[in-house]
């Protein structure tokens, strides 16, 4: 996999997008293996998941990312995101870090055909 | 202090015959003829074919002269000492270092220079020259920076250039810069260069290199200074300073930038006389600046990085007759209860200024002396618009065998006092290590402003602003040797003794299947750990003296170590450092959600089977029946085993 930072972000910036406009369709990067770290509650597998993301106590209203990184763990790549999220109408912002493991899977020609997420861990750090 | 001259924002469109050669010394000009503007910057924008005037003319025609100044012509002696005292007090860097600050905002796209600082110069076997090798130096990186491109070749400039200490700092356009920071690393005369970008915080210069003439000016300003204390008030006077008799004599406001310049001499030699920020803040509450026809805070803006918690400021009977022209002020002084603005154009002007002047500065009480807001109203509207806390659930730590618990209780006690020991013990070839500077995370503005950022801005790697392959790839640390390097290069710190102060962190760690196997025996991969820390950790920064808190938040993957060596590895380890501000003590916070009472139950049955020898089925409803009151199922069992089945006992092994 070459220029791993590349797709790191392009996998970070489509995650954001669907956690902005369409959470269910995150349901593609979950798979029943996935475990999601919520504020340190864990989710074991994509329904899981997607029922805990769509049943927060408070909306995330958006995601200003602020800092990515990304290295390749054993052939994933492990990815650290921090920024800044909006709770409800709440206008004072709240720290926020995630991070993603991800698996990359590439077609047979070394194309990107999609991301599973294999560990997501989400923490306010206000 | 300053004439009565137009606005910075305008001083382009000023007389060109104002302009002067730049004989600002410091900053040297490496491709003439080139074209300056009135304050004797390089006008990057003009054309270049305008011949270099001749000696600059001190009493330039066009120009304001300082209003109400009295006494006698400096010599040109005089002046010309000034001027070098103000290059060594730091005034000289000035302009550079507004210019190099190109992400603030302002100055920084008038100017057009991005600035790199260059190590290595001083320990060359160049620094022997008859320049100490500074033009074998520039040359170097120019003919080095323009061979590196791929494809199409471009010569690339350096614009400016001085030196400050063991540093050159040397100034390029924003495409040249890019190229010439790839020479990091380079060799140049038996030497390993370093090239960062410059963060505009220029090094302070050695007093031991100062000349007497030198020595003397520092005296005399520190004389004027003095005897414009009022210690019984904590009040520095530095209002009328340009009819300050003894300042004309020496010619410090012969013009705006020597103004310019003379006020953050002064300024640096305030920051001189005190060891610490406190001492500084406890020395001086107020500042007036009255009656120095300021029109624009610019001039005095170095009073707001000397002082920025000072309390109260006299800027009446200036020239301001606008809010641009208090611009630069804003955002800054943070504790300033009172300010004077009577006397200024901008009372006529700007019905709303004392609002504006209140949104900008956060505890500001009184303007021109009347009180607008009590200190109580403005604990109010802070406390409204603190972020509303969320409910947070302790760490989620489901360790394996106690193997993430220990690596933490020994990895931050061993990054503070010993990290190249860390990195034999715990790091191999394959290790990784990268960090990122989130330079605009939210923090509490009532905490004391972030540490700067310079130790670690050089080596972030955060992937939103670094673009460039090169960089990337360079700024992640491969290795025990590289991560090595690097670690002695970063600041000092001490982490809270996790024992001790459980409360300053949150970790999470999770067993991790399937990580590639080292000794590439398994096919399926091994198992390991993610561990995902966040806390905080006081800093020293051995460069620049500085000290204070910074949060961060680490992610840590962790295998198994090698046959004959330590029984893990560290495989990644990312680091991500923002503002201090403190986490929430998410182990007070209550948190029965009922799936920690199941996981409790199947911890308490776990445990008890262990005890008792008991299948599951049995410990469960040994403990049903006391209500899960461990303590009194351990009594009933020890009274009723004689009559238990054998079927309640788990088979001998």
């Amino acid at each position: 996999m070459s220029n791993i930072e590349e797709i790191a972000k392009q996998f970070v910036n489509g995650f954001f997008t669907g956690m902005s406009t369409n959470i269910q369709g995150l349901a593609a990067v979950y798979s029943p293996e996935s475990v999601l770290t919520f504020e340190s509650q864990k989710f074991e597998g994509a329904q899981a998941i997607l029922e805990k993301l769509t049943s927060l106590p408070f909306k995330m209203s958006g995601h200003q990312l602020s800092t990515l990184d990304a290295q390749l763990a054993s052939g994933d790549l492990l990815i650290l995101v921090t920024g800044k999220l909006k709770v409800d109408e709440d206008e004072n912002l709240i720290n926020f870090v995630q991070n993603f493991k991800v698996s990359v899977t590439q077609g047979a020609g070394g194309e990107i055909t999609g991301f599973v997420v294999k560990n997501d861990i989400f923490k306010l750090v206000y | 202090m300053a004439p009565r001259g137009k606005a910075q924002s305008t001083r382009e469109a000023r007389n060109p015959l104002g302009a002067k050669s730049s004989s600002r010394g410091g900053i040297q000009k490496r491709r003439g003829p080139t074209r300056v503007d009135t304050d004797g910057d390089l006008d990057m924008d003009g054309p270049s074919k305008r011949p270099n005037r001749g000696p600059a003319t001190e009493t330039s025609g066009g120009r304001g002269r300082p209003s109400g100044r009295g006494g006698p012509q400096p010599s040109r002696g005089a002046a010309k000492v000034a001027q070098i005292v103000m290059k060594q007090l730091g005034g000289g860097s000035d302009l550079a270092s507004r210019v190099s600050r190109p992400n603030r905002g302002r100055g920084g796209q008038i100017e057009g220079l991005t600035w790199l600082r260059v190590r290595g110069l001083k320990q060359s076997k160049a620094a022997s020259n008859s320049d100490g090798g500074l033009s074998d130096l520039l040359s170097f990186l120019e003919r080095k920076a323009s061979s590196l491109g791929t494809g199409r070749k471009r010569h690339i400039t350096i614009r400016k250039s001085h030196r400050a200490g063991e540093f050159v700092f040397v100034g390029a356009n924003k495409e040249d810069a890019e190229e010439l920071l790839k020479l990091n690393t380079f060799t140049f005369a038996g030497v390993q260069l370093e090239v960062v970008e410059s963060n505009g915080d220029f090094e302070p210069s050695s007093k031991a290199t100062e000349s007497p003439e030198t020595a003397e000016l520092r005296a005399r300003l520190q004389s004027i200074l003095s005897q414009r204390y009022i210690g019984e008030n904590k009040l520095l006077k530095l209002d009328a300073l340009a009819s300050d008799p003894e300042l004309v004599t020496l010619g410090m406001f012969e013009n705006r930038e020597r103004a310019l310049k003379t006020f953050k001499g002064l300024m640096a030699i305030c920051d001189g006389l005190f060891k610490t920020a406190q001492e500084k803040k406890d020395a001086i509450h107020s500042i007036s600046l009255a009656n120095n026809s300021i029109d624009n805070v610019i001039q005095v803006e170095s009073v707001a990085v000397s002082f920025p918690q000072l309390k109260n400021l006299d800027m009446s009977g200036n020239q301001v007759s606008n809010m641009d022209g208090l611009q630069r002020w804003k955002g800054r002084f943070k504790e300033l209860e009172t300010i004077y603005m009577t006397g200024n154009p901008i009372e006529g002007t700007d019905v709303n200024y004392k609002t504006t002047l209140l949104e900008w500065f956060p505890k500001l009480q009184n303007i021109n002396g009347v009180e607008l807001r009590t200190a109580q109203q403005i604990a109010e509207q802070e406390a409204a618009r603190l972020p509303k806390p969320i409910p947070q659930s302790g760490p989620d730590f489901r360790d394996v065998n106690g193997i993430g618990e220990q690596f933490l209780l020994d990895f931050f006690t061993a990054y503070d006092t010993n990290r190249e020991g860390l990195i034999s013990r715990l790091y191999d070839a394959g290790s990784q290590f990268s960090l990122a500077v989130d330079a605009v995370s939210v923090r509490d503005p009532n905490a004391p402003p972030p540490l700067p950022w310079a130790a670690y801005i050089k080596s972030s790697r955060n992937l939103m602003k670094i673009n460039s392959h090169h960089a990337r790839s360079q700024r992640l640390f491969k290795g025990q040797t590289a991560i090595n390097d690097l670690w002695k290069e970063l600041p000092m710190t001490k982490h809270p003794n996790m024992k001790e102060e459980l409360s300053k962190y949150i970790m999470d760690c999770h067993p991790l299947p399937g990580l590639a196997d080292p000794t590439g025996q398994s096919q399926l991969g091994v198992d390991g750990l993610i561990l995902a820390v966040h806390g905080e950790f006081e800093e020293y920064d051995q460069k620049s003296g500085t000290t204070g808190k910074r949060s961060f938040s680490r992610t840590f993957v962790l295998g198994p170590g090698l046959s004959g060596t330590a029984p893990i590895r560290v495989v990644s380890d990312m680091l991500s450092l923002r503002a201090y501000s403190p986490l929430p003590n998410v182990f007070v916070a209550p948190s029965p959600a009922p799936v920690d009472a199941a996981n409790q139950h199947q911890a308490m049955i776990a445990e008890l089977s262990k005890q008792t020898g008991m299948v599951p089925q049995y410990s469960e409803m040994c403990l049903s029946q006391v209500e899960w009151d461990f303590g009194r199922a351990l009594v009933i069992f020890n009274e009723k085993k004689a009559q238990l089945p054998p079927e309640a006992f788990a088979p001998a092994v």
